[in-house]
């Protein structure tokens, strides 16, 4: 910055410069990187010099890679896009795929699953927050954000049903796009993302409640993304 | 004043500047009039909240033809020359509108048959002509207690939609402010300050422009249905207010005293509380005949499917909207 506006402007790639990066989640290195834009996502969440990669060598799972709205990536398509380009740290390549299968780089707050996370539970946790942040001032948010989270609550606890994600889905769309503000989207958008790439997972929670009532099921039965073609984008 | 085209559901008008959408679509007729819960046209700053009136704009105006990327609520959005807004003949419209009145009816406790504001109701309207027939809500709904907010209103929190106009009322049309809202999310609630009573000699019009049954007249509590009761136009010399009112009559009784509505459900003129409540004697009253109703509620008997429009199939659409 104190070299002035051109020299700021050849950082990065594009509209992409520099940007701090506050990264959590099970890596070795949690903490706050200011990063130049375009190193790899592989590179950012594996070298040491940024998250130091997963901890204790487990598999990634899932990322999240710009704050909590954003939508998850499952592991296949963190570091890479759906065209099997490299995916950088970019405003850009996060966002290739549109929200099919892509994401935001959004706020930056960059989150890592390891292969035991639940990411029902992770999205129950969301929309707790969502639920609890929502003003209350239009009807939409007010509404649908306590509705989504007790339908999350339910399917977290093995009470769900296999209606439940169709109706998550219908009820974020109706959400989304339809509030005062941009916090109706980013209640939306992760809880649509999850089940876009996870739909199997929360069909295990309900298939299996006895299992799911333990938080933890994940440690003793890992659940991975399913392969690509698997996926109904 | 230049005045500016806009065209709403393949109907065209002209209006001035700074008319929203919903203002314009309301001069064209009701067949194209998105509905609104929560604007109200003498209330500033009202409207916005309740997502009920949301519209597509498929073109922004002459000079910039390109859609706006969202439904934007027409009670806050302003028209623009050459502007082109959908309401009914857009299915996304429709479905958004759909979303928006299960919203508002998941934590509502449809007890119509005991609420004093039924048949009057803009939530039942609401979503008698524009919801699902059916809830997709399996949790409980949030209640609350009642409370008595001064003697003469009831407050009935648990079907309040939170659409602020009572809140507006209390604050644009009386002197010191003790009512709003506290909390936030879903947990939100109207209140008075310290469980204040809210005083003073307009605080009756916040029940006039409830739209549900959260406020209610407490001298008119359980007394009767209000399609039994015939509706007059009356008028008295008042130092207060303008004097010019409705009566509620069973019979000769005077069951109740409210401020004139227009067919969109605001009140023409504000009414003070000695005529709202203190009033109730046939001489205390110089009549001027039956009041036409306008509206598709059951108040006005035997006429709900006059105006109704039935979202779900587009042949019983009025004809003037599909040509
Ligand atoms: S406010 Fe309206 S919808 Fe609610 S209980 Fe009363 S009449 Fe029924
Ligand atoms: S009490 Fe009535 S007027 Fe006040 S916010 Fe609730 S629904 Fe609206
Ligand atoms: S009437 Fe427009 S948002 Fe409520």
């Amino acid at each position: 910055m104190n070299d002035g506006g051109a020299e700021y402007a050849k950082i990065g790639i594009g509209r992409s410069t520099v940007l701090v990066i506050s990264a959590s989640g099970n890596i070795n290195n949690p903490g706050v990187y200011e990063i130049e834009m375009g190193i790899t996502v592989d590179e950012f969440i594996f070298s040491d010099q940024y998250c130091g990669g997963i901890t204790n060598g487990k598999r990634l799972k899932a990322c999240v890679p710009g704050g909590s709205s954003v939508p998850i990536l499952p592991d296949y398509l963190v570091c890479k896009t759906a065209t099997g380009e490299d995916r950088l740290m970019t405003y850009e390549s996060l966002s290739d795929g549109g929200f099919a299968t892509g994401s935001m780089l959004g706020s930056g707050g960059f989150i890592v699953y390891d292969e035991n996370q639940c990411i029902v539970r992770n999205t129950w946790n969301f929309s707790r927050f969502y639920h609890h942040e929502s003003c209350g001032q239009c009807s939409p948010c007010r509404e649908g954000t306590g509705w989504m989270e007790k339908v999350l609550h339910r399917l977290e606890k093995g009470m769900g049903n296999m209606g439940d994600m169709d109706l998550l889905v219908d009820v974020a769309k109706k959400i989304e796009g339809n509030t005062i503000c941009p916090l109706g989207d980013a209640a939306a958008w992760p809880i649509a993302a999850a089940i876009r790439h996870f739909r199997h997972e929360f069909e295990y929670h309900v298939l299996h409640p006895e299992k799911v009532k333990d938080p933890k099921h994940g440690y003793r039965e890992p659940i991975m993304p399913k392969a690509p073609s698997a996926v109904t984008a | 004043m230049d005045l500016l085209k806009v065209t709403i559901d393949n109907q065209t008008i002209e209006v001035p500047a700074g008319t929203t959408i919903l203002q314009a679509a309301r001069l064209i007729g009701k067949e194209v009039a998105p509905p609104a819960m929560c604007f109200y046209t003498k209330l500033k700053t009202s409207g916005g909240y309740c997502r009920t009136c949301l519209v597509k704009v498929s073109k922004g105006s002459e000079k910039d033809p390109r859609p706006m990327p969202k439904l934007v609520a027409s009670c806050r959005t302003t028209v623009m020359d050459g502007m082109e807004v959908q309401n009914y003949t857009s299915p996304e419209v429709v479905e958004a509108r759909k979303g928006v009145v299960e919203f508002l009816l998941i934590n509502h406790p449809l007890d119509c048959p005991i609420c004093d504001q039924a048949g009057e109701c803009h939530l039942q309207d609401l979503s008698y002509e524009n919801g699902r027939s059916h809830s997709r809500y399996e949790f409980d709904r949030r209640t609350f207690d009642k409370i008595d907010i001064g003697d003469k209103i009831q407050l009935h929190m648990t079907r309040c939609i939170l659409c602020y106009r009572c809140v507006k009322v209390a604050d644009q049309l009386t002197p010191g402010r003790v009512h709003g809202v506290i909390n936030r999310g879903d947990v939100a609630e109207i209140s008075t300050y310290i469980q204040n009573a809210v005083d003073n000699e307009f605080s009756g019009n916040m029940v006039d422009v409830c739209p549900v049954g959260a406020l209610t007249d407490k001298t008119f509590r359980f007394k009767s249905r209000v399609w039994f009761l015939k509706p007059f136009d009356a008028h008295r010399d008042c130092d207060k207010c303008s004097g010019k009112t409705v009566l509620w009559k069973y019979g000769k009784e005077i069951y109740r005293v409210t401020g004139r509505k227009d067919q969109w459900g605001e009140v023409d003129e504000w009414i003070c509380n000695t005529c709202r409540y203190e009033k109730k004697a046939p001489s205390d009253w110089i009549e001027e005949g039956p009041r036409q109703i306008d509206r598709h509620s059951v108040i006005s008997q035997n006429m709900y499917e006059a105006g109704t429009k039935f979202v779900d199939s587009p042949e019983t659409l009025p004809k003037k909207q599909l040509s």
